[in-house]
């Protein structure tokens, strides 16, 4: 049974109005509804589940969401013809589909702005499975980006499980891992299943659709098949897997011509983000434990990348410095125009380019913390003479700074630390930084 | 029957340019396949003619491995969303052999200013810059394929139709898409048309059909009179008079006529004669 | 017999020559006047070149742009048709009304513009102003025009008369794409012989040297630039 506007719903004593039918699916149907002070989307299931399915939604709701990113289930509603449903918050209006990114629908304000999603994502997963959870069904579908801030969602959650445990779903056909496409064997009986393992070989596909706007595993060998259909997606996908810049198999690379984007971004990348795709797809396709890049190597990774950028003053684009790279980006790899002189900051292991917006996080002055989307600075124009920046922190307390000619001066916490080249900047807990 | 002639434009013997147009056709028992390809002018596309005719290559190449098997319960969109895939691969292929067997000589690049070079230096496939158009007739279907400023017609009942919607003003004087473009796919036409439906189809490069200013002008002047000729096996007149009309009466760019007509098309609606 | 069909339709390529004249207020006596003058001159010469080519037609347009735009001609006009009108001079600078006119006009026929369904040589336009445009979406205007392949593919010349400030530089320099053809008139005189030199040469070079289609219109541009550039060498009060 299907309900209808000003349909009422009772539960727990509360009153729900249905408003308005949001979407339909395969599983169910998703309404909007009031119980008269909050707003939320319900979400039906058409057919009886297993009961099974309906302990762990239960399961999953009293334990609570691992983070903000998740639109976790929130109240579980029995209804009396034996259906299920569950309550969720409503997705604000400020996000839209990853997919609408993917088909160039929308796109992220800058390169930063996508850099803070892919790390919200590796931020969401680690907290996901730290909590003893695989979320198995991680497709594009999933994900929610707001182009301006670079903040996530993630939503239809439910399918996660404890790892180790199904519920029978598989996932998507170009974001499963390849062990789940071919649904291999395992030593004690039964297949494999998705678990935490799988859960990272598709995020790393989720994080090269959002930086190179390509899958990974489609390349020159489409050309083989006069369609792609199951079979051949079960070849590409499952039975044998080609990265498409793959060092030594070069037989997969992407079509000129054809895979536009792809050969646009790729390039552009960092080699060490480069490397740990390639370890993920290609060495991770057989060592799915060891192999797969984990999401605290990601956040290192992807927080480096985006400690590096720079906005060129010609075209207003971001790219990297090129820290790590055999040869450095002396010019814009979009407009040519010669590359700025940039001051950098050095503190710890972290080296990040400080140019004019760049936010310094709480993980580089902490190397214990993990906030690694947390600002606690920002590079600033001074407002009367703009040609002068400096970097403001907050909750930093009082900063000692030395400068080339061994001036020692305490700068109060708010006030600006003058961005110039050889100053030594003493942060609390004695963490030393440099600007070079 | 099939019809393909490609003539010298009279700017290119003036200027002593060779001739950057190419066509090829390929006929067996199941299927007739003509080609119709214009490689760009401009000094960065320094081997244009043989990036044309590398497209015409590619596009009998791919044409002839498409069986029966290939439309069988498939989604016509899928089929061409291959077949562009196909075509582009292949030409990037033989592109690719040609750059490795012959490297660009410096003389070949004298001419060209920095900024030219540079881009020559980051896509040399840029060289081989060019049109390509493709018509196979195979069993019960008439595959169109194009990409860029070329002429694609259908023949029906002694008329001429696009084969393909226009895109809005683009390809304009020498604007046109190319092979050697970045996001060339997304600009590339299949078309997969009912054969029953369909008398035959004719290609052709830029430089046939500019001298004529109107489409209803080209039809009656050329396209119509040109099948008349194909049915009556009167090839040679038209032969002669494609080379005249680069040589002399055109625009003076090289020009390609090609055409692919069903062996049962009803003779009297294309000629005057019988 | 019937070979007389294969050769028969063939028609001249078109050459379109666009002159854009601000009639704006501030371009009353002198400026207009000038302008008024020059296009005549070159009237008087155009049939001369019509003659020398024999394939390619040229046709000739003008628009006026104020607060309002207007066409002197609904439809472009062969050398022997068209007579030119003297413009009275009123209203503001709506740059977006032109731009918008100006994309229409460089459509194909068939869709409403005036640009020929086959075929056709890249065309000339000639832009003529003294000041800041008053409408302030311009720039979103200039660049639905340069969507278009026609517009792209032209030589376009603007001739900022009496004007100083860079900033209305500026928007001739978007608008040509070229900061090389944007020129600084002084006088009236000068104004007379720039339009003459541009307007006549662009109009030999293109219709008499290159072809259309492959290489024909880029190079075609080129050349008319460089001799353009030879020949306004000595005229005074021109700054380039």
């Amino acid at each position: 049974m299907k309900f209808s506007k000003n349909d009422t719903i009772s539960f727990e004593g509360r009153t729900l109005t249905v408003l308005d039918l949001l979407g339909e699916g395969g599983q169910g149907e998703v309404y909007l509804v009031s119980d008269g002070a909050d707003r939320y989307a319900l979400k039906v299931y058409k057919y009886e589940v297993h009961p099974d399915f309906r302990y762990n939604l239960k399961n999953n709701i009293e334990k609570g969401s691992p983070s903000p990113s998740f639109l976790w289930p929130k109240r579980l509603i029995d209804f009396e013809d034996g259906r299920i449903g569950y309550l969720m918050d409503l997705r604000p209006k400020n996000y839209v589909s990853f997919v609408s990114y993917l088909t160039g629908k929308s796109a992220f304000r800058d390169l930063s702005t996508k850099l803070h999603w892919c790390i919200e994502l590796c931020l969401a997963f680690k907290r996901l499975h730290e909590m003893g959870y695989s979320y198995q069904d991680l497709n594009d579908g999933s994900f929610f980006l707001d182009p301006d801030t670079g903040d996530l969602l993630i939503c239809d959650n439910d399918n996660v499980t404890a790892d180790k445990k199904n519920l029978g779903i598989l996932g998507k056909m170009r974001y499963m891992a390849p062990e789940i496409v071919r649904g291999d064997k395992l030593p004690g009986g039964g297949v494999q299943m998705p678990d935490v393992h799988s859960d990272r070989f598709s995020l790393a596909i989720i994080l090269f659709l959002a930086l190179c706007l390509g899958n990974p595993f489609e390349g020159e060998r489409l050309k083989n098949y006069d369609i792609v259909d199951e079979t051949s997606e079960y070849e590409m996908f499952g039975k044998d897997p080609v990265f498409v810049y793959h060092k030594e198999d070069k037989s997969n690379r992407p079509i000129r011509g054809y895979h536009t984007s792809l050969i646009k971004y790729w390039p552009m990348i960092p080699l060490y983000v480069k490397e740990a795709f390639h370890r993920s797809f290609v060495d991770g396709l057989t060592d799915r434990e060891n192999e797969r890049t984990t999401e605290l190597e990601w956040i290192r990774l992807l927080s480096r990348y985006r400690d590096e950028t720079i906005r060129c003053d010609g075209c207003g684009k971001e790219y990297i410095l090129g820290l790590g790279e055999k040869k450095r980006n002396d010019v814009c790899p979009f407009c040519r125009k010669k590359t700025k002189g940039c001051c950098v900051l050095r503190v710890g292991r972290n080296v990040v380019a400080l140019d004019l917006g760049k936010e310094i996080m709480a993980t580089h002055l902490d190397k214990y913390s993990s906030a690694y989307n947390e600002p606690v600075g920002i590079v600033l124009a001074n407002p009367n003479r703009p040609t002068l920046w400096g970097l403001r922190f907050s909750g930093q307390g009082e900063i000692e700074i030395k400068d080339e000619a061994g001036t020692v001066r305490v700068v109060p916490e708010g006030k600006p630390v003058p961005i110039v080249r050889n100053l030594k900047i003493k942060f609390k807990n004695n963490v030393i930084g440099e600007i070079k | 029957m099939f019809f393909t002639k490609t003539a010298i434009g009279g700017h290119h013997i003036k200027s002593g340019i060779v001739c950057q147009d190419y066509s090829a056709s390929y006929h067996d028992a199941e299927r007739t396949i003509v080609t119709s390809c214009d490689g760009h002018g401009g000094a960065v596309y320094l081997r244009s003619d043989r990036g044309a005719k590398f497209a015409s290559y590619a596009a009998i190449n791919v044409l002839r491995n498409v069986n029966r098997r290939t439309f069988y319960r498939r989604r016509t969109e899928d089929v061409a969303n291959q077949l562009r895939v196909q075509l582009l691969c292949e030409w990037n292929a033989l592109v690719e052999r040609d750059l490795a067997a012959r490297p660009l000589r410096k003389g070949e690049v004298k001419h060209l200013s920095d900024e030219q070079l540079f881009s020559l230096r980051m896509e040399p496939v840029k060289a081989y810059g060019t049109t390509v158009a493709a018509a196979m007739l195979y069993g019960s279907k008439l595959v169109i394929l194009s990409l860029g400023d070329g002429g694609c017609f259908l023949f029906r009942r002694g008329r001429m139709i696009p084969a393909f919607e226009e895109e809005d003003d683009e390809q304009v004087a020498n604007l046109t898409n190319s092979l050697c473009q970045s996001d060339a796919a997304e600009h590339m036409h299949v078309g997969i048309f009912d054969a029953d439906r369909f008398d035959g189809a004719l290609l052709c490069t830029d430089g046939v059909i500019n001298p004529y200013q109107t489409l209803d002008n080209f039809e009656r002047s050329l396209a119509i009179p040109a099948a008349g000729k194909v049915i009556e096996h009167r090839e040679r007149k038209l032969s002669d008079f494609i080379v005249r009309l680069g040589g002399e009466i055109g625009v003076g760019d090289d020009v390609t006529l090609s055409i692919l007509l069903k062996d049962d098309v009803n003779r009297r609606t294309y000629s005057k004669e019988v | 017999m019937e070979d007389k069909v294969l050769g028969d339709g063939i028609v001249k390529q078109e050459l379109n020559l666009l002159f854009v004249i601000d009639n704006s207020g501030s371009m009353d006596g002198e400026k207009l006047g000038a302008v008024n003058n020059a296009i005549r001159d070159v009237m008087a010469i155009m049939p001369e070149i019509q003659e020398d080519t024999g394939d390619v037609n040229i046709k000739i347009s003008a628009l006026t742009f104020s607060d309002d735009v207007k066409w002197v001609y609904p439809e472009p006009k062969s050398v022997s048709e068209f007579r030119w009108k003297d413009v009275s001079a009123d209203g503001g600078t709506d740059f977006s009304r032109a731009y918008d006119e100006m994309s229409k006009y460089l459509c194909k026929r068939s869709k409403g513009g005036q640009m020929p369904e086959l075929g056709g040589v890249a065309p000339i336009i000639i832009l003529m102003t003294d000041g800041m445009p008053t409408s302030y979406d311009w720039e979103n205007h200039l660049i639905s025009l340069k969507k278009k392949g026609w517009f792209r593919v032209a030589l376009k010349y603007a001739l900022a008369i009496g004007i100083d400030t860079d900033e209305a530089m500026d928007v001739l320099k978007k608008f040509t794409g070229n900061p090389e053809t944007v020129l600084k008139v002084y006088t009236a005189e000068a104004l007379r012989k720039v339009i003459k030199v541009i307007a006549v040469t662009a109009s030999k070079v293109k219709s008499s040297s290159t072809h259309t289609g492959a290489d024909g219109a880029v190079n075609n541009n080129d050349l008319a630039q460089a001799e353009i550039a030879d020949r306004l060498e000595n005229v005074a009060d021109v700054e380039w």
